[in-house]
């Protein structure tokens, strides 16, 4: 899966192939193929009937259509008891209010999603609603296999959908636009949870009578503090100021010097150029290789994966982190065992006198697009309106509980396609805290409500809701993130496409020859010179190829 | 032989050493999950399980008696063990024995041996595979899972040599009493290569029960997943390093990586194949070494 580009036409190839094997073999699964003739048994002839009802964004399909798609698996705890992957509340809702009958052709597990697709793909026998990631829409595309949506998009989502699509600029819908037509829509959870921030232990900065950092110096001192001065309390020097691990987690630390790490950035001429090779970079490594020197970071991490370096945070060995809004999570066991850690988000703080910003990426949860030549493309549209609907419409009120399997719980993930309004979680901080002061609950949003007693709850001593606290409440990652986007401190990754050519093949290259050479250099088995030497091997082995793709693709979209 | 110098004992004492070990290297994994999984889950998450459980707890073991999936993916294994071993060894037999013959008995047999061998070196890949598969009608069924490797060529070549070892006396022998080559092969041949077979045995089953990619290929529902493949799909974690990781994905990681139950499960699974290593062992080095060296 190198080179995927170079793959296409094999893959085409062997898509041709399997659709005239399909249509020349009597084989009596009628599903077979993505050709029109076969298409039309399943779906009967309804084709050319699409009545008055059905043309409303949650109009009823009579009779009822069949729309095959597949489905990943993540977790049976978002079922509702007795339901199934394929019959659940979702599929029934679907089938008695839209007139839609789901068809899975597969159900995998979540890990196994994309190479199961990869082999459907490659088959040629495609669903009728593909739920692809970036890359494989990108070889769709170009292999002349999507449905244009832009009509059917316009005719028929709902309001609710429309508005969700809108939010920052129709960011969400730019990576699936070609030459001003929608191919696809997409689960587009909105950039601000990619924040960057620091994550600090307010009961050990109060135990040695430290502030609250406002500088990187600060940061950094507080690190040192936190390895030499005993802050557990214990007699010995078993504790050290900044948890890492082997995979290199230092943003929220570089950013202090105004370094973005594996971001596409605007340089002073307008173009665009990769964070991790300027000089900014350089400087935070320098510092880093001294910290570590003293000790301050955990002198292990270069062996130790993610969640060994959640073990001994959860043991109580280190001080700080960096991670983003989701934190919280990962350390809610140690809470409940002493309710005194007390871990707090900070923004990225600066070395100089100019403010630090976070990095922030466009993620696409997902792409959903409609095979070429379905004859009833509207019906993605529908399953979305349907799904915004029952969370967040008027129906939502009553329903929300049923179809989440909980108000909170994530039984959305068994939507056949869903999209959650981008960084919705932001704004329902906001709502939260001010009803928080003032106690007046009536302007709360329905999942701001939920929020809101969550923490009320966790105020009334629930520590399983702490959580709840720090993700929304005053003082909380999601209002670090407010703090950045009403400051304006937020530097965007410029790319939001999916992978260039010569990314696809090079990347994982210069992705193992940036950790590596900085692990080093952090080890101190280097010196910070080699930095640059790093910086011409980075652009000799492709970089600077995918630099000038990322330019081209930029400019052609703008 | 009585007596034993003090050089030998030296020997002896440092190889007992190193042995031992390398064997509880081995080991210290083992125990190391079983302690896990009958710890309690905030133990294992800050850490502190090493080789004795810690707040013991059977909550991991009767939450996989309730998890339907696992006890239908170890039967699944199990089937496809049993299935598999039986299409492998009774093919596995029945190619090695002519093709273990002299090419002046079986004349093209140069021709076949390469036939076979030709398939360990070159495969048709991926995709060219499960469309074979699709074509053939066989996906999603047990069949995808054993008749894509019903002939294991290296373990007959294994057998070939074993059999090519075996004196041609005995053959002769059972020629002169009149028994043609099926009679050979079942009264004469398998009764004096039963080392062989364990050893092809243990490697069927072992393949079999450790195989989890065709699972994932083929397979259109985890109901039907076996055991390793669904193992592989409880196990692969989504990375939480980027930033990419949504609210709701972080906490349905937190609901679902729960390393106690995944301990338990791990342990479960290895079982049956530590069941059976020690009744094949005794064959397995035997049969090894007889394969290739005649005496």
């Amino acid at each position: 899966m190198v080179n995927k580009r170079k793959r296409l036409p094999a893959l085409l190839l062997t898509v041709i192939l399997s659709v005239s094997l399909a249509a020349c073999s009597s084989n009596t699964g009628n599903q077979n193929g993505n050709g029109s003739t076969a298409a039309d048994t399943s779906s009967g002839n309804t084709a050319s009937s699409v009545n008055e009802a059905a043309a409303e964004p949650l109009g009823k399909y009579e009779p009822a259509i069949t729309v095959r798609t597949t489905m990943s698996e993540t977790g049976k705890e978002t079922l509702a008891e007795g339901d199934t992957y394929t019959n659940n509340v979702w599929t029934r809702g679907y089938e008695e209010e839209l007139g839609i009958k789901m068809k899975y052709d597969w159900i995998v597990p979540s890990a196994n999603y994309n190479d199961k697709m990869n082999v459907t793909l490659a088959s040629g026998d495609l669903p009728d609603i593909l739920k692809v990631t970036p890359v494989q829409f990108e070889q769709l595309h170009q292999a002349g296999m999507l449905e244009d949506l832009t009509d059917v998009y316009e005719k028929y989502a709902s309001d609710l959908v429309k508005e969700f699509y809108s939010a920052e600029d129709g960011a969400a819908l730019k990576p699936v636009t070609k030459d001003g037509k929608i191919y696809a829509l997409v689960d587009y959870p909105g950039s601000l949870d990619s924040s960057d921030m620091i994550w600090i232990r307010k009961d050990w900065l109060d135990k040695l009578g430290l502030e609250e950092p406002k500088s990187l110096q600060d940061v950094i001192a507080i690190a040192e503090a936190f390895t030499f001065d005993d802050p557990d309390g214990n007699g010995k020097q078993d504790t050290y100021g900044i948890s890492m691990n082997k995979d290199l987690p230092i943003n929220s630390f570089l950013l202090g010097y105004h370094g973005y790490l594996e971001t596409w950035i605007k340089d002073e001429n307008g173009q665009i150029v990769n964070g991790t090779i300027q000089p900014e970079v350089k400087q935070g490594l320098a510092e880093l290789q001294r910290l570590y020197k003293e000790g301050v970071i955990d002198p292990e991490f270069g062996v130790k994966d993610f969640n060994k370096a959640m073990e001994e945070l959860n043991a109580g060995k280190a001080g700080m982190w960096f991670a983003p809004q989701w934190a919280p999570f990962q350390v809610m066991q140690m809470v409940k065992k002493d309710p005194n850690v007390n871990w707090l988000p900070y923004p990225v703080q600066s070395i100089d006198s100019e403010p630090a910003k976070t990095q922030n990426h466009l993620v696409l949860g997902g792409v959903f697009a409609v095979r070429k030549g379905y004859e009833h493309p509207e019906a993605l549209i529908k399953l979305l309106n349907f799904q915004a609907e029952k969370m967040f419409g008027e129906s939502a009120e009553a329903e929300r509980a049923k179809y989440l399997n909980g108000m909170t719980g994530l039984g959305f993930q068994n939507a056949a396609v869903f999209n959650l309004p981008a960084n919705k979680n932001v704004k329902a901080m906001e709502e939260v805290v001010e009803a928080l002061e003032t106690e007046d609950t009536s302007k709360l949003g329905l999942e701001a409500k939920l929020f809101y007693e969550d923490i009320k709850d966790y105020r009334s001593g629930n520590l399983d809701k702490w959580h709840m606290e720090r993700i929304f409440g005053p003082v909380s990652s999601q209002a670090v993130i407010k703090h950045y986007r009403d400051n304006d401190l937020i530097v965007m990754n410029e790319f939001i496409y999916a992978p260039t050519k010569t990314m696809s093949s090079k990347s994982a290259t210069l992705e193992k020859l940036r950790l590596e050479t900085f692990l080093k250099i952090i080890y101190g088995e280097l010196p910070i010179d080699a930095f640059d030497q790093f910086v011409t091997n980075w652009k000799k082995l492709g970089g600077e190829q995918i630099t000038a793709e990322v330019n081209e693709v930029v400019q052609a979209n703008s | 032989m009585h007596h034993i110098s003090a050089s030998y004992r030296v020997f002896l004492t440092i190889n007992y050493a190193v042995l031992t070990i390398l064997a509880l290297l081995c080991l210290f994994p083992i125990v190391n999950l079983l302690a896990i999984s009958f710890s309690s889950s905030s133990a294992v998450s800050s850490g502190s399980v090493t080789f004795w459980p810690v707040d013991f707890t059977l909550s991991s073991y009767t939450y996989i008696l309730e998890n339907n999936q696992f006890l239908g993916s170890f039967g699944t294994s199990m089937l496809r063990v049993v299935l598999g071993l039986s299409v492998n060894l009774i093919l596995t037999i029945l190619v090695a024995y002519p093709l273990s013959k002299e090419a002046s008995t079986f004349r093209s047999r140069t021709v076949y041996a390469w036939f076979f061998v030709f398939t360990m070196l070159f495969s048709g890949g991926l995709i060219p595979g499960y469309l074979v598969v699709k074509e053939t009608g066989i996906l999603d069924s047990i069949w995808a899972l054993i008749l894509p490797g019903a002939v294991p060529v290296f373990n007959v070549l294994l057998m070939l040599n074993f059999f090519r070892g075996l004196p041609r006396e005995l053959e002769e022998a059972a020629w002169m009493d009149g028994a043609g080559h099926l009679r050979t092969l079942w009264s004469v041949y398998l009764p004096v290569s039963l080392p062989s077979i364990a050893t092809v045995t243990l490697f069927t089953v072992v393949g079999h029960w450790n195989a989890w990619f065709d699972g994932m290929i083929y397979m259109k529902s985890p109901d039907e997943y076996p055991l390793a493949t669904y193992l592989q799909s409880m196990l692969q974690q989504m990375s939480l390093q980027t930033a990419t990781v949504s609210l709701e994905q972080a906490e349905l990681l937190t609901q679902v990586s729960n390393r106690t139950t995944q301990a338990s499960q791990i342990f479960l699974s290895v079982l049956p194949i530590l069941a059976v290593y020690p009744f094949l062992q005794r064959y397995f080095v035997h049969g090894l070494v007889v394969g290739s060296v005649k005496g």
